[in-house]
């Protein structure tokens, strides 16, 4: 494994929501970092995530080039044990 | 497979029910683990301001005050797993709890799992979730600043929402099945009063329109049957909750709606050496602060009990 091969993870959030810090949560028990676009401080960034999502809801979250979605997306993978591989990068991309 | 870990109490849930269980039982010396859940913090992650839990004279936000029970939980050497418990044994003891990457055995058990927002149960609810339909205003209420919003519910959690959403909707219609509200009267009044909310009584949500995203809702008239459109870009619903108790369901007793049953007076459940707390167990109060006390009770219960038992 390669040391470049973890995901880099991109989450569109607000400050307020409950699932945002839960995904945080959940992504640093895990020893992960990532980029947290924050939507109270830069609203004008809601219709860039709208267009790259297709969802109107926080958090969204990309890990690599993945969109996964929201928390309950992210919760469904850790479910099937799917997010693990996906955060090591040993997921393919599939748009 | 996971090892097999004995633990004298094993605390189900990670609400103010639990986590206050899980500061007694660590103070006790009990060395709990609290299955947080993966929905951890329970509904109190939803909620933007809580004014009414005593010590925080200015409010404070769900999310900031789960984290600070959490800590204080921790502080006293609780050990904290984020996964669901896929698999509780309440039969015979020691009780077992399962998650998918631990095996718990436990002497007993402290069941905090708390209860779940209700959904319509529509098609067009479920085929618009996150493309305006929530159930969490203070999630996403600020991604539709200054369009039109409704919320769905007449008791307390509705009235909050729609009240918190007046902070960016152009207006706030509140959609009631009756004609009036369940909601305590100071929230009642704040809500009545307020010139950005209206009420559509007698009202029910049929539809929910929009094709990539919400559009509006279609009401119909509970009393006539008559339908409406009413144009809003974002739905959010607060119907009441229901108790997260599936998993125990014909190990204890539960009461016709699912809440657990307790002997008045304790946290103790049929199930001797099992105790029970917060909204799990609580039909009537559902505060953080009364969930936070037969969160204590349940810690003490089981402390006695193990006690008793030559365990503890």
């Amino acid at each position: 494994m390669s040391e470049s091969k973890e995901s880099k993870i991109v989450m569109y959030a607000t400050s307020w929501c409950g699932y945002c810090a839960r995904a945080r949560q959940l992504l640093a028990s895990k020893g992960q970092q990532w980029e947290e676009i924050d939507l109270d401080e830069q609203p004008g960034r809601r219709e860039e995530m709208i267009e790259k999502s297709g969802r109107t809801s926080v958090p969204q979250i990309w890990i690599g080039e993945r969109h996964v979605g929201g928390y309950d997306d992210l919760v469904a993978l850790e479910a099937v044990r799917e997010l693990d591989p996906l955060l090591a990068g040993e997921d393919r991309a599939d748009g | 497979m996971a090892e097999v870990e004995h633990r004298k109490v094993v605390i189900v849930g990670s609400g103010p029910a639990g986590y206050t269980a899980a500061v007694y039982a660590a103070r006790a010396e009990l060395e709990p683990v609290v299955v947080a859940g993966l929905q951890f913090g329970g509904q109190l992650m939803l909620t933007t301001d809580v004014e009414n839990y005593p010590g925080f004279p200015d409010g404070v936000t769900g999310p900031e005050m789960m984290e600070l029970f959490q800590k204080q939980a921790e502080r006293f050497g609780t050990k904290v797993l984020l996964e669901d418990a896929t698999e509780v044994q309440l039969g015979e003891r020691p009780f077992t709890v399962k998650t998918a990457s631990a095996h718990f055995t436990a002497d007993s058990v402290i069941l905090a799992t708390g209860a779940s927002a209700r959904w319509l149960g529509i098609e067009s609810e479920t085929r618009l979730q996150n493309l305006g339909v929530s159930a969490c205003a203070t999630c996403d209420g600020a991604l539709y600043r200054e369009k039109p919003m409704a919320v769905v519910g007449g008791g307390d959690t509705a009235m909050e929402e729609a009240l918190f959403l007046t902070r960016f909707a152009t207006r706030v219609t509140v959609v009631h099945r009756r004609d009036a509200l369940r909601a305590s009267k100071i929230m009642q009044e704040r809500a009545l009063n307020h010139e950005k909310i209206e009420f559509a009584w007698n009202s029910e949500v049929d539809e929910v329109l929009g094709d990539e995203f919400v559009t509006g809702v279609r009401l119909k008239d509970t009393q006539t049957g008559d339908t409406r459109e009413l144009p809003v870009e974002a739905l959010f619903i607060a119907i009441g909750h229901k108790p997260n108790t599936d998993l125990f369901r014909g190990q204890i007793d539960l009461d016709d709606t699912g809440y657990i049953r307790v002997t008045p007076g304790t946290s103790r459940t049929s199930a001797e050496g099992v105790f029970a707390c917060g909204d799990a167990m609580d039909p009537v109060y559902r505060q953080a602060v009364t969930a936070a006390g037969t969160g204590c009770m349940a810690a003490i219960d089981a402390e006695r009990w193990l006690a008793e038992q030559g365990l503890a």
